[in-house]
């Protein structure tokens, strides 16, 4: 591991403030180390090194996308197996990275094919949609149904694994045809017209409640 | 444009992927049919709903758990005690810093108090063997150079280092040699050293327990997954502690600190774990009914 001169520095007075306002969040943005690597080149170059802050940077800047993301592929209940099995890959397999994609794609491409492998092997046993999901969702538009949501949660577990990884990469992580066919590794045609399915499908799940949702309006 | 084009382009449409010529014509058949009106007013309204989704903060022990199975497969490190080290005192801050629970700050540092005091411990058992034999050594060549037979007592010599260690290896085991006694001592330590963490995480586990019964049956069963998942890995790695048969019969156990340390990373990461569920409650948990 690296020795403690090449580890960022915690500023202090930020530390104290984030303990004085006994956040726990606030916290762990103080003890979030990546600023000071620059690039994704430095970032990867560091966790080749085996430096600790670096991984850790590493881990806190993709975080929240790859834990959203196979979250919603293989449901709450065995999203941290599958994140930790993701991150794990990710950090041994950093000395192979070539740097052919950018390192968020190829971040991306390892956790769908490890969130469709798990939802593959684990076949019919279980249903996403079995879980409860209430923490996952935001509080929605104060005009909107609170509820709506929760039940779009419902309806993304009822879709086929491919038809929810290319709604979640494309509608809810906002990537672009062209990422979501180079995590997928399609041509972005088939992206569109995938994406072009899955949204059909998901309406035809929301059915009562988008219409409600227009009488509402 | 027809209904059937409509329902073929609507995706594009939200997008705006669509040419100047094909918006126009797609929305001139939107003002003349509600059916399709309504189907790509819907799916605009899910795919807004879907763009608003939160962000999903993973849980606060997912990174510990991460590096532990880094650790449990990397070469073998010398300075893992140094690492370990710096690893409680990430902790430690975190914990007091997160708000802990006044009940649980009563006990928290003390046992880790007891930890590294266990750890420094160990080391000073090392350097006095380590000191101890070369001034046993030295007392050999002395009584060697005097002329005095191999066999005479420490205490003939006036050697009280080599007496004190001859003592303290005759109370735990006559027969055996003094870098015995010291492996003695230092299985000891280690000993202690596990009823402390298993003393810690059965505190942290009573605390939890008496929140649990408000639980819903899917957190409690999240909670109860995830501690048979510590306790199955803990359980592996004693197993590749414990010693053969062979060497309990011939040999004395030799106290392996790379082993332990992986086994005190797991108990590490299940206390982060407990500890965060305490602080949190059910929200800390995958499956849970509420992050706040």
């Amino acid at each position: 591991m690296s020795d403690s001169s090449d580890s960022p520095r915690i500023d202090d007075d930020a530390m104290n403030a984030a303990i004085a306002s006994n956040d726990p969040a606030t916290y762990r943005e103080v003890l979030s180390v990546g600023r000071t690597y620059d690039s994704d080149a430095e970032l990867v170059a560091g966790c080749r090194r085996g430096e600790e802050a670096a991984m850790e940077a590493l881990y806190t800047q993709y975080k929240r996308r790859v834990f959203g993301l196979v979250t919603r592929i293989v449901g709450a209940g065995d999203a941290e197996e599958v994140a930790q099995d993701v991150f794990v890959r990710i950090f041994r397999g950093l000395p192979k990275f070539r740097g052919d994609s950018a390192l968020g794609t190829w971040i991306y491409r390892l956790s769908v094919n490890a969130a469709l492998s798990y939802a593959t092997k684990r076949g019919r046993r279980k249903h996403v949609g079995d879980e409860p999901l209430a923490y996952i969702a935001a509080p929605a538009r104060p005009q909107r149904d609170p509820q709506l949501q929760d039940k779009l949660q419902r309806a993304l577990a009822q879709l086929s694994p491919g038809y929810r990884t290319v709604l979640v990469l494309h509608d809810v992580q906002g990537l672009s045809h062209e990422e979501c066919a180079a995590i997928m590794g399609c041509q972005v045609g088939t992206s569109k017209s995938q994406l072009h399915k899955a949204r059909a499908k998901m309406r035809n799940l929301l059915g009562p409640e988008l219409a409600a949702e227009r009488n509402r309006s | 444009m027809r209904c059937q084009d409509i329902a073929r382009l609507d995706s594009a449409y939200i997008d705006g992927e669509l040419d100047a010529d094909q918006t126009e014509a797609f929305r001139t058949h939107l003002q003349q049919c509600t059916a399709c009106r309504q189907a790509t007013s819907d799916l605009a309204t899910m795919v807004d709903v879907a763009s608003q989704l939160a962000p999903i903060e993973p849980p606060a022990h997912l990174w510990a758990a991460i590096r532990q199975e880094l650790q449990s497969d990397a070469p073998p490190e010398r300075d893992t005690g140094r690492k370990s080290a710096r690893l409680n005192t990430r902790e430690s801050r975190d914990s007091f810093a997160t708000g802990w629970l006044d009940r649980l700050a009563a006990w928290w540092s003390p046992h880790w108090r007891f930890a590294s005091l266990g750890a420094l411990t160990a080391v000073a058992v090392l350097l006095v063997w380590s000191l101890g034999g070369d001034v046993q050594r030295e007392s050999t060549n002395e009584r060697a150079a005097l002329g005095a037979s191999p066999g005479a007592s420490p205490e003939a010599s006036g050697d009280t280092s080599g007496r004190a260690t001859s003592v303290a290896a005759a109370e735990i085991e006559p027969d055996q040699s003094a870098g015995a006694s010291h492996t003695d001592t230092l299985i000891g330590e280690m000993q202690a050293a596990d009823q402390r963490y298993s003393d810690t995480i059965a505190e942290l586990r009573a605390m939890v327990e008496e929140e649990r019964d408000t639980w819903p049956s899917a957190t409690s069963a999240a909670y109860e997954k995830r501690m048979r998942q510590f306790e199955n890995t803990a359980d592996r790695h004693r197993q590749a502690l414990a010693p053969a048969p062979s060497a309990l019969i011939n040999e004395r156990p030799a106290p392996d600190p790379r082993g332990r340390d992986a086994l005190y990373e797991v108990y590490q990461a299940e206390i982060a774990f407990l500890q965060q569920v305490a602080i949190d409650g059910p929200p800390a948990l995958p499956g849970s009914g509420g992050r706040p």
